[in-house]
């Protein structure tokens, strides 16, 4: 008897690791309950997650993050983030909300706080550190959430508005502009951040014609203005030009 | 079958049955209040929480109402009557697991019709706030993710899986049953085997990693892996009520997986039964 | 030959006792034989193997060595039980069923279905007299309704043979009086009777043999007038009869050469004066 259960075990284990990778691969299981669940959660908020309660314990942590966010304890916060990301990691919001509150609430905070940290200098580090910590939270989201639209362009926005890189800004924005669901808008922002970049103004002109000539809907203030001021900073013969009237 | 229906009518008449529904209710409608206190989606944590204990609450009472079945009639000396009767051991399982299927199905219908109600009431709630409150010009936007994050029929197939989880745990409790002298060890074991069945994954892969482990807890760890299920294979439906969306066939691999495992279960329960001394 | 309703041949039955190697051998190459419309006693005292007997031959328990059959089919085959009903020793059925759900219940299990089986039903509650109580739950019934419910659902699958292990074993008088009563109903029905009590006045009114079981072994078995009556003595009991008229009996009893071995007055039957009793009463 005994004897039978274990030949069938030796046949089903590896049928049910094969179902597991299936099951991470259409975006299932990918929760990691370890040892850092353990010490937030306690031994059985663990044993909940672990059967069957795993998304309330999330809900959970995310609920106490909310409370260190009320009292703006940035360390404390950034480990219940992590705790609750980790526990439900295809909540979108969480790892959105997650790099928020990191890399604009905590950062803009410890850049301001002169009560905390006298010297500016290391004000701008912690500043610097938060915006590195957000960019972290939405790397890792998009890992777990590769198809998401949303989380490349909050990616794109943290390069472009926080950390001034803009080509990385750019290709974020594009590969958002590759999924499902993505904005309108982000593909004309990838080519504006494009522009930003020094030697890529050529690449960026031809994103921005390809998109001029897509039709109205995209003819923007904003990108008739900087087409304008790339075909002239390019020299592009004026029969070329896209934005002289005269051509088609 | 007349079996069937009597484990029913009998675990219906139980007043464990009506506690724990009780217990489910509460937590469902308790959820309510906590909806409050997320920034996220406000109907999030309602789902959560409602399908969390829909998932606990069905596998307990199938837990708590198998434990008990075999030891009450063998102690009642109920079974000598039944079996005294031309019918079959192995027709005498059958039933009371069927009854057993029946009274988790039941419960889960009736908690799911019950969430769905709560789910239902609060997105009409939402959706009216969110028309007051947002401009025309995203009203349509937002309503549709109020809708999106509210009920969705992926959440059935979710829903099925926890049934045949609690299933599958049910068997086995009744197998445990078949061989053990009390009710309250059958609990225990299955409450042990359910914990065991649950970081099944995580042990495969600590098991996987070289070194490190030694070799006793290496075969300790093997003998698990091949006696229990991995019942985490059916905890997706958190994944479902965040708008992961299920495959046809990895639905149908996973009930398949589960309806084999329940199947071999069952099949050792009736050997084990049927040669048990009464 | 007619097949016997009940046929036991060399049954042993040995348990294993948990922590010790020795068995407990519970019936020892037990031999018997019920033919088909005889009222069968098991006697014996606690521990010595009734119950277990019964048990293998309804399949429960599986025999050690040896063979039973019901009616020529053997006790491993199910279809064998097509023709049994059992009321086992203290019986307890499902508490929240009612009277005749239980019944119903039963009957299902034999196969039985629709209105067959619900007049069925109805009138074996009304041969054990538990009408008035059909829809009350087993939760509230008393240990002798039990017991006769136990009966009716014995009966419930027309069976041509009951096996009845202690049937009035914590009944009180009346109610073990009532259920003496059906016994001997069954048997006029020609329903073959197997059963065992510790009540021996009842087992002598109602039993046409008897066997006697020690330690899971048979000491003896007869027909119960053969065993117990001594075919050399003779009782006589007189009403108003004087002292002067018994010595004149005994001195008569003298001459002839027959021994006078008691006299006494009779006691009445204890059991009959509560009888007696308690229906004036009610
Ligand atoms: N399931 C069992 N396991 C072990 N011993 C048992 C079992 N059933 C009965 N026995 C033993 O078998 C003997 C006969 O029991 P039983 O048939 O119930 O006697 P009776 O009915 O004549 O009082 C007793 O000594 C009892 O302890
Ligand atoms: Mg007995």
């Amino acid at each position: 008897m005994l004897f039978g259960l274990l030949a069938f075990g030796v046949l089903k284990t590896p049928a049910e690791h094969h179902l597991l990778e299936e099951e991470r691969a259409c975006g299932f299981q990918l929760a990691q309950v370890n040892n850092n669940t353990r010490a937030q959660l306690g031994q059985m908020g663990f044993i909940a997650a672990l059967s069957g309660f795993r998304a309330v314990m999330a809900d959970f942590l995310w609920i106490q993050a909310g409370n260190s966010f009320e009292s703006t304890d940035w360390a404390r916060l950034e480990v219940f983030l992590h705790s609750a990301t980790q526990l439900q990691p295809r909540a979108v919001v969480f790892w959105e909300m997650a790099h928020y509150h990191m890399a604009y609430d905590a950062a803009i905070a410890v850049k301001g706080d002169e009560s905390r940290q006298p010297n500016q200098a290391l004000r701008r580090r912690a500043e610097r550190e938060f915006h590195q910590i957000g960019e972290g939270f939405l790397l890792r989201g998009i890992q777990f959430n590769p198809d998401n639209a949303r989380l490349y362009e909050c990616l794109g926005n943290l390069y472009k508005n926080r950390m001034q890189d803009h080509l990385k800004a750019s290709q974020s924005y594009a590969c958002s502009a590759q999924k499902p669901g993505a904005m309108g808008y982000v593909r004309r922002f990838a080519a504006f951040e494009l522009a930003k970049v020094p030697g890529k103004e050529q690449e960026a002109y031809e994103q921005l014609k390809e998109l001029y000539l897509e039709g109205p809907q995209q003819r923007v203030p904003t990108l008739l203005t900087l087409l304008k001021e790339l075909e002239q900073k390019l020299a592009v013969p004026e029969d070329l030009r896209v934005s002289n009237p005269q051509n088609p | 079958m007349a079996l069937a229906h009597n484990t029913f009518l009998e675990l219906v008449r139980q007043k464990v049955f009506y506690f724990l529904l009780l217990f489910a209710l509460l937590i469902i409608g308790s959820s309510l209040f906590t909806v409050e206190f997320s920034f996220q989606s406000p109907l999030q944590v309602l789902k959560d929480v409602g399908l969390g204990a829909m998932s606990i609450f069905s596998w307990l009472l199938g837990l708590l109402c198998t434990a008990m079945l075999l030891p009450k009639d063998i102690e009642d000396r109920t079974l000598y009557t039944i079996l005294a009767k031309p019918v079959p051991r192995f027709e005498y399982i059958t039933g009371k697991l069927l009854g057993v299927f029946m009274m988790i199905g039941l419960s889960i219908l009736l908690m799911s019709v019950l969430f769905a109600a709560v789910l239902g009431i609060r997105e009409q709630q939402e959706l009216a706030e969110i028309a007051r409150i947002t401009p025309v010009e995203e009203l349509e936007a937002a309503l549709a993710a109020v809708r999106a994050s509210a009920f969705q029929w992926n959440l059935l197939a979710g829903v099925a899986l926890i049934f045949l989880k609690a299933a599958l745990c049910s068997t086995l409790t009744l197998l445990l049953s078949t061989f053990a002298t009390s009710s309250v060890f059958t609990v225990l074991i299955s409450v042990v085997v359910y914990l065991i069945g649950h970081v099944q994954g995580i042990a495969r892969e600590y098991w996987l990693r070289p070194g490190e482990v030694s070799l006793l807890v290496k075969g300790g760890i093997a003998v698990m892996a091949l006696l229990f299920p991995d019942l985490q294979l059916f905890n997706v439906v958190d994944e479902i009520a965040i708008g992961t969306k299920i495959p046809l066939d990895l639905f149908l691999q996973v009930t398949g997986f589960g309806l084999l495992y329940t199947v071999v279960y069952f099949m050792v329960a009736q050997v084990v039964f049927a040669t048990k001394e009464l | 030959m007619k097949t016997p309703a009940i046929s036991i041949k060399n049954l042993t039955k040995e348990f294993s006792i948990p922590f010790r190697t020795e068995r407990l051998r519970a019936v020892r190459s037990l031999s018997l034989e019920v033919p088909a419309g005889e009222v069968y006693g098991l006697l014996g005292p606690n521990g010595s193997g009734k119950s277990t007997t019964m048990k293998i031959l309804l399949g429960l328990v599986t025999p050690t060595a040896g063979s039973t059959e019901i009616f020529g089919i053997s006790s491993r085959q199910v279809e064998s039980r097509e023709q049994v009903g059992f009321l086992p020793e203290n019986p307890y059925f499902y508490k929240y069923l009612t009277g005749l759900e239980t019944l119903l219940f039963f009957g299902k299990l034999c196969g039985q279905r629709g209105s067959e089986l619900a007049d069925r039903a109805a009138e074996l509650l009304k041969v054990v007299g538990l009408e008035s109580a059909s829809d009350r739950r087993l939760s509230g019934y008393s240990k002798g309704m039990l017991q006769r419910i136990g009966l009716a659902q014995a009966l419930i699958g027309n069976p041509k043979l009951l096996v009845l292990d202690e049937p009035t074993a914590g009944v009180d008088p009346a109610g073990s009086h009532q259920i003496r009563d059906l016994i001997v109903q069954f048997k006029e029905k020609g329903i073959t009777v197997l059963l065992c009590s510790h009540l021996l006045s009842q087992v002598q009114e109602i039993c046409d043999r008897i066997g006697i079981l020690n330690e899971g072994a048979l000491l003896l078995e007869g027909r119960v007038n053969d065993l117990v009556s001594a075919h050399n003595q003779t009782e006589l009991l007189l009403e108003n009869a004087t002292p002067d008229f018994l010595n004149e009996i005994e001195r008569r009893a003298a001459e002839c050469g027959v021994r006078v071995l008691d006299r006494r007055m009779p006691q009445r039957d204890l059991e009959r004066f509560f009888l007696e009793v308690t229906r004036n009463k009610s």
